[in-house]
């Protein structure tokens, strides 16, 4: 069919489906009736194009390109399966690239990607490179999720697609190449087809988003090349922050140690260069270390230098500690703060801080310095640790530890411990304790044992306690070996042994602890222990062990308690006063014998002992009344005036008991001290008869009390029998004599008594007024 | 890095927890007077800041640490709970998901001090982002979330409240802190009192 005989048939409507196409020549010719000037040949020559299953696609394009036609435009919309395979090659030509992307972007993505689909499955690289074409070309459809894009493709076709990117990359509008980049960023194995293109963008275009994404694109070429055009890209030019992040981020993946030195140098600028930059670090690996450990000496460094450490792990460690024990000043300070987080993630926060603290161990100061601020840093957890270290055997180490303590402060320590008092009490228990015993001051001392113990016991009670005690024992410094024995009292009679033992020390002060805590344990365990240390020669000891034996009751130790009662100091004797006191009526009868000892120390304390004794002890001692020789008798008084009005019950029993007359007259006197008034008419008897001395002296002993008592019997004598007492009365105490005459002159019936008194005792009352300084002629008119 | 002068002050570990990105190391920095900064920097196990001040005339070196959002260090961060003695619960008023997420992390707290639960708040970040009525709703429903855990905890001598912060504008992040601090102070005092002086 030629031209003319296909315009005929187009130009009769009706004859359209009589119209059969023959060749691919007379579908070409078909194409140029699609511009004709003739409306009804155009419209049938598209509908008859329609009708058809071919398309002449390249001579529609051409026409297109050519014409800009809005009829052929639609054809190749509505037909665009057809177009596909040949869009990546008009679309990389610069006289139909802008024609034709055109339309591509007037259409959906999801119609693109339909037509790419069909296309596909009839030419799958023309359809995949279409793709590619399109999505360098059009926004929308850059980040299509669906795709024929893959590996294989691009290993195979890399050449054509080169030639695309190549193309997008010169295009003068900015959007072209920054699409493909953005696609590279989608298909990073694309990047090395066009690796040339993006180091030039990076050198020397400044349009920031180009270097953005192409910064991004390198990093997956691993060429040398391109960390150093990176890095210059980064020291030289003065990009927006989103740019240089890019680099940072591109050189961190491109691993190149070169970069080391110009990443480091972002940590001045803050976050978020900062940031990026100790990620990048990280990823170059280890051997960036010792540049971050230079780094150190700047203090603004420090949370990037972490952020890298953090992230590098392990490996840090050991540049860590080697430059807190060799570096600057500065540089240990700084590494120390490095490691409380580094070491923390590598090994837990105790673990962090226990290998802290074992740096303390040096001498020195600056690591020390370093290592305090690292571990007040990790805070109040640090504190439980360092009071352990206060038990460590190097001593150096316990120092640095107190000294760390002291930093803290007393307010801190307190909320350490108190964190712990409801979760775990046996270890606040442990840790008051350490504190009480080893740690120097006084403050935090009292405030460890506020922790440990709670009205005098300890709140909490376990062997780890016990063993600690055990083990302080063994301390050199005796001041902390004094506190583990004031301690170990409250494990009861388990400790008798341990302390028993320290009985045996040449420290006195630690071996009156000793004794004092096995006082407290009050242990028939603790008995023969305390029968040594009661004679032991320090005072002190045996003053204590004497008390313990004492409390503890037993009739064992009368010899010992009787023995300690003739030593030279008071102290001790006061002691065995006490113990004897103690054990009571067990050892009466031994020490009674005592009264008439020749040591004079002996018979003091055993007066007193015996006078502070219940009056019951009196039945023992009384039957001696008859034998006991006067030396004793005479002590024996002192130890019922001791006793008081409380002897009077026994000695009255036993006065009405016994029969003897010179026992009945011991008794009298001793009754007399007791101040028992009941025996004034057997003593007014005993003066008025043939025993006045007797009568006389216990009338003396019970004072001005028997004054009424002494009156209500003279009323019952005769004035011969008055007269006698009076004439008797010699011996009589000033005082009694003074009021008997004063109460008789009162009197009618015994007025008389009055002058005979005054008269038989007036040099005896005359020296008495004398010394009271009273005017004793005065009193003398008065009663004379 | 802060120079910070160490010794005889107060210390006052403080956690800020929340899920990841709800913005605790922007409510750090803010605190600290540090810019604000849109990128997401994530944190790796936990940060650190210290920074001095005084509460209640007690001089005291506030710890701020930093700790993981994210659910890969849920391991790793509970050891940086310990010896805390107050945290601020962040979430992200954007996102109610984040606030629920809280009870979590409020049980992460009272497990990983070691001294069982202490004074912790509710903060509502990135209120720049969040509309008046948003606001409003956001607001109650913390409410009730507040209410029990105050019923919970209302014996332990402090008192649960809500702060609506911004990271970006530094809106009551200053007020969020520092009442903390308040709160903390008064209830190591509450603790002093309760656990009475051992004569």
């Amino acid at each position: 069919m030629n031209k003319e005989q296909l315009k005929l048939l187009l130009h009769e409507e009706d004859e359209i489906d009589k119209i059969r196409l023959e060749n691919i020549k007379d579908y070409e010719i078909l194409v140029d009736f699609l511009i004709d000037t003739n409306v009804i040949i155009r419209r049938n020559a598209y509908k008859l194009l329609f009708s058809t299953s071919y398309v002449p696609t390249e001579k529609i394009l051409k026409t297109y390109i050519k014409n800009h036609d809005l009829l052929i435009r639609e054809v190749i919309i509505e037909k665009l399966d057809h177009f596909i395979p040949l869009l990546s090659d008009y679309l990389v030509r610069e006289e139909s690239f802008e024609i034709l992307c055109e339309i591509i972007t007037s259409l959906k993505p999801v119609d693109i990607f339909n037509s790419i689909k069909i296309s596909y499955s009839i030419t799958p690289v023309s359809a995949t490179l279409a793709e590619l074409s399109i999505r360098t070309c059009y926004s929308s459809f850059s980040n299509y999720e669906e795709t024929f894009i893959d590996f294989n493709f691009i290993s195979e076709h890399s050449k054509s697609i080169k030639k695309i990117l190549a193309f997008r990359m010169n295009q003068s509008n900015p959007t072209y190449p920054e699409l493909s980049l953005l696609t590279l960023t989608k298909y990073p194995e694309l990047t090395h087809l066009i690796v040339k293109e993006l180091r030039t963008l990076v050198s020397k275009t400044d349009k920031q988003e180009h270097v953005k994404y192409a910064s991004l694109a390198l990093m997956h070429v691993d060429d040398p090349k391109n960390s150093s055009i990176l890095i210059d890209r980064l020291s030289d030019f003065d990009d927006t922050i989103d740019t240089q992040l890019s680099i940072i981020e591109a050189l961190g993946n491109l691993g190149s140690p070169k970069a080391t030195s110009i990443l480091v140098k972002q940590f001045k600028k803050g976050d978020p260069s900062g940031y990026y930059a100790a990620k990048s670090l990280a990823q170059i690996g280890e051997s960036v270390l010792p540049h971050l450990i230079t780094a150190l000496e700047e203090d603004r460094n420090v949370p990037f230098i972490i952020e890298t450490m953090k992230r590098i792990g392990d490996e840090s460690y050991d540049h860590l500690m080697d430059a807190l024990h060799k570096g600057k000043k500065d540089v240990r300070k700084n590494a120390a703060h490095c490691l409380t987080l580094v070491m923390s993630q590598k090994y837990g926060y105790e673990g962090a801080i226990r290998l802290l603290t074992t740096q303390l161990a040096g001498k020195n100061p600056s690591i020390i310095e370093a290592v305090t601020q690292a571990l007040l840093t990790l805070g109040t957890p640090s504190i439980r640790v360092l009071i352990e270290e206060l038990i460590e055997d190097d001593l150096q180490l316990r120092k640095n530890a107190i000294e760390v303590l002291h930093y803290f402060g007393n307010e801190n320590i307190e909320l350490a411990l108190d964190g712990l008092l409801d979760v775990n009490l046996p270890q606040v228990v442990k840790l008051g304790t350490i504190l009480y015993i080893y740690y120097p001051e006084k403050e935090l001392q009292d405030l460890g044992y506020s922790f440990a113990i709670h009205k005098g016991k300890f709140r909490e009670k376990d062997d780890e306690i016990f063993q600690l005690l055990e083990k302080s024992l063994n301390e050199i410094d005796p001041i902390i070996r004094e506190k583990a024995c004031e301690l170990l009292n409250q494990f009861g009679a388990k400790s008798v042994p341990i302390l028993s033992s320290i009985l045996s020390d040449p420290n006195i002060n630690l071996r009156r602890k000793a004794v004092e805590s096995l006082r407290k344990i009050k242990h028939k365990r603790a008995l023969m222990t305390l029968i040594r240390a009661a004679k032991d020669n320090d005072d002190s000891i045996a003053e204590i062990s004497t008390r313990a034996l004492g409390e503890l009751r037993d009739p064992g130790v009368v010899d010992v308690i009787i023995d300690n009662m003739r030593r030279p100091k008071i102290l001790v004797r006061e002691a065995a006063v006490y113990a004897a006191v103690q054990i009571g009526a067990p050892i009466v009868k031994k020490l009674s014998e005592k009264l008439s000892a020749p040591n004079q120390n002996l018979v003091k304390s055993t007066i007193k002992a015996l006078g502070q004794m219940d009056s019951k002890i009196l039945d023992l001692i009384l039957p001696k009344l008859k034998t006991a020789d006067e030396r004793w008798f005479n002590n024996f008084q002192q130890v019922i005036k001791n006793m008081g009005k409380n002897a009077a019950s026994p000695l009255k029993k036993y006065y009405y008991k016994i029969k003897s007359t010179k026992t009945k007259d011991r008794l009298l006197i001793l009754l007399s001290l007791a101040r028992e008034t009941s025996i004034v008419p057997e003593a007014i008897k005993k003066v008025v008869e043939e025993e006045h001395k007797l009568g006389i002296k216990a009338l003396n002993n019970l004072g001005q009390e028997s004054i009424k008592l002494i009156i209500k019997e003279m009323k019952k004598l005769n004035a011969e029998g008055r007269k006698t007492f009076a004439n008797k009365s010699r011996g009589l105490n000033a005082d009694i004599i003074v009021e008997l005459i004063k109460t008789a002159a009162k009197d009618k019936k015994i007025s008389s008594l009055s002058k005979q008194l005054l008269k038989i005792h007036t040099r005896v009352l005359r020296r008495y007024f004398h010394d009271q300084q009273i005017k004793f002629d005065e009193f003398q008119m008065k009663y004379s | 890095m802060n120079e910070v002068s160490y010794g005889q002050k107060l210390y006052l570990k403080v956690i800020l927890a929340g899920e990841g990105a709800v913005g605790k190391t922007s409510l750090r920095r803010s605190y600290l007077g540090e810019s604000f900064i849109t990128n997401h920097l994530e944190t790796i196990g936990a940060d650190f800041a210290s920074l001095p001040k005084t509460v209640n005339n007690i001089s005291i070196l506030y710890q701020i640490w930093d700790i993981a959002g994210q659910d890969i260090f849920e391991k790793v961060r509970m050891m940086y709970y310990r010896g805390a003695l107050g945290a601020l619960m962040v979430f992200d008023a954007t996102k109610i998901t984040t606030l629920k997420k809280l009870e979590r992390w409020v049980k992460e707290l009272e497990q990983g001090t070691e001294r069982g639960i202490v004074p912790f708040f509710i903060i509502g970040n990135k209120m720049d982002l969040v509309s008046d009525s948003r606001r409003e709703s956001v607001s109650e429903r913390v409410k009730k979330f507040i209410d029990e855990l105050n019923s919970n905890y209302g014996s332990k001598g402090f008192k649960v409240r809500y702060f609506e912060t911004s990271a970006k504008t530094g809106e009551n992040v200053q007020d969020a802190f520092e009442e903390l601090g308040t709160e903390i102070i008064n209830y190591i005092q509450y603790r002093k009192d309760m656990r009475g002086k051992t004569p």
